[in-house]
């Protein structure tokens, strides 16, 4: 009798468990009615192609800064040591 | 341990002479003049910005760089290439290959840093007048032969494209800079002898 009812038991729990994995991939009947279902918004298709790159330089304006003082600092040491 | 101290010693007495030459007169004033330069020039080039932003319209200077890197580009042989200008830029190219002008990439900051320091070291004089605008020219000329070339490369395809806007056209432009500078005292003794 014992083990029927383990059978019984373990046949149960292998059917529910399957039931369990199943469930979410079902849409709860409850929300999935004209009521409770949301209007989803029909976006259009978005096919524009992506901007083309830009090709900057300025990107070395500091440095360029820096190397115009560098210059005339240099310019001032030769002169002083003449 | 020894090598450390010279290192700082030698770092200390670089900052030191750094320091000595503010103290000169000669320096100072090619600091002061050089700085005051670029923000006068600079804020009058923002201003224009500005002004030409109020107005929708793009900037005079960007679009002529893409006008003639368009032509540049048709004459080396790219077919179809198209010119299209909108407020914030211009767009070049063939269809699907196209490269972005915007005001970042016109070369005019470049050239008002050359022009600053021409002003800031010789002064306000003919011979820094003739040199300011030669270097704008050649600032501007190696700026559309860059742009013309990034759109056959861009049509071409391939690597290249990327290593030379990144780094070969832009040093080729800085280093022209630099060159320019270095040249500034031979160009003034000239100039000078002529006059």
């Amino acid at each position: 009798m014992n083990k029927y009812i383990s059978t019984s038991l373990l046949i149960f729990i292998t059917v529910f468990s399957f039931g369990q994995q199943r469930m979410p991939m079902q849409p709860d009947p409850m929300l999935n009615n004209w009521f409770a279902n949301k209007p989803v918004p029909i976006m259009p298709m978005t096919d524009t192609p992506p901007p083309p790159p830009d090709v900057p330089l300025d990107g070395g304006l500091i440095a360029l800064i820096a190397a115009g003082g560098a210059m005339g600092y240099k310019k001032y040491k030769d002169k002083n040591v003449e | 341990m020894n090598n450390n101290q010279s290192n700082s010693n030698q770092k200390g007495k670089q900052l030191r002479d750094f320091g000595a030459a503010f103290s000169d007169k000669g320096f100072r004033d090619f600091i002061i003049r050089f700085l005051s330069t670029l923000i006068i020039l600079t804020l009058i080039y923002e201003a224009y910005l500005w002004f030409t932003e109020q107005q929708r319209e793009l900037d005079w200077v960007t679009y002529k760089v893409s006008e003639l890197s368009h032509a540049l580009a048709t004459a080396l042989g790219v077919a179809n290439c198209e010119f299209s200008c909108f407020m914030d830029g211009c767009r070049i190219g063939v269809e699907g290959r196209m490269i972005n002008v915007i005001e970042g990439c016109n070369g005019l900051m470049l050239a008002l840093v050359y022009a600053s320091y021409i002003v800031g070291s010789g002064g306000v004089n003919t011979s820094s007048l003739v040199q300011v605008i030669v270097g704008i020219i050649v600032v501007q000329f190696f700026n559309v032969l860059r742009i013309g070339m990034l759109v056959v490369l861009q049509d071409i395809g391939g690597d290249a494209y990327f290593y030379f806007v990144k780094y070969i056209f832009n040093a080729l432009i800085y280093l022209s800079i630099l060159f320019l500078w270095i040249l500034k005292p031979y160009v003034d003794k000239a100039l000078n002898r002529q006059q």
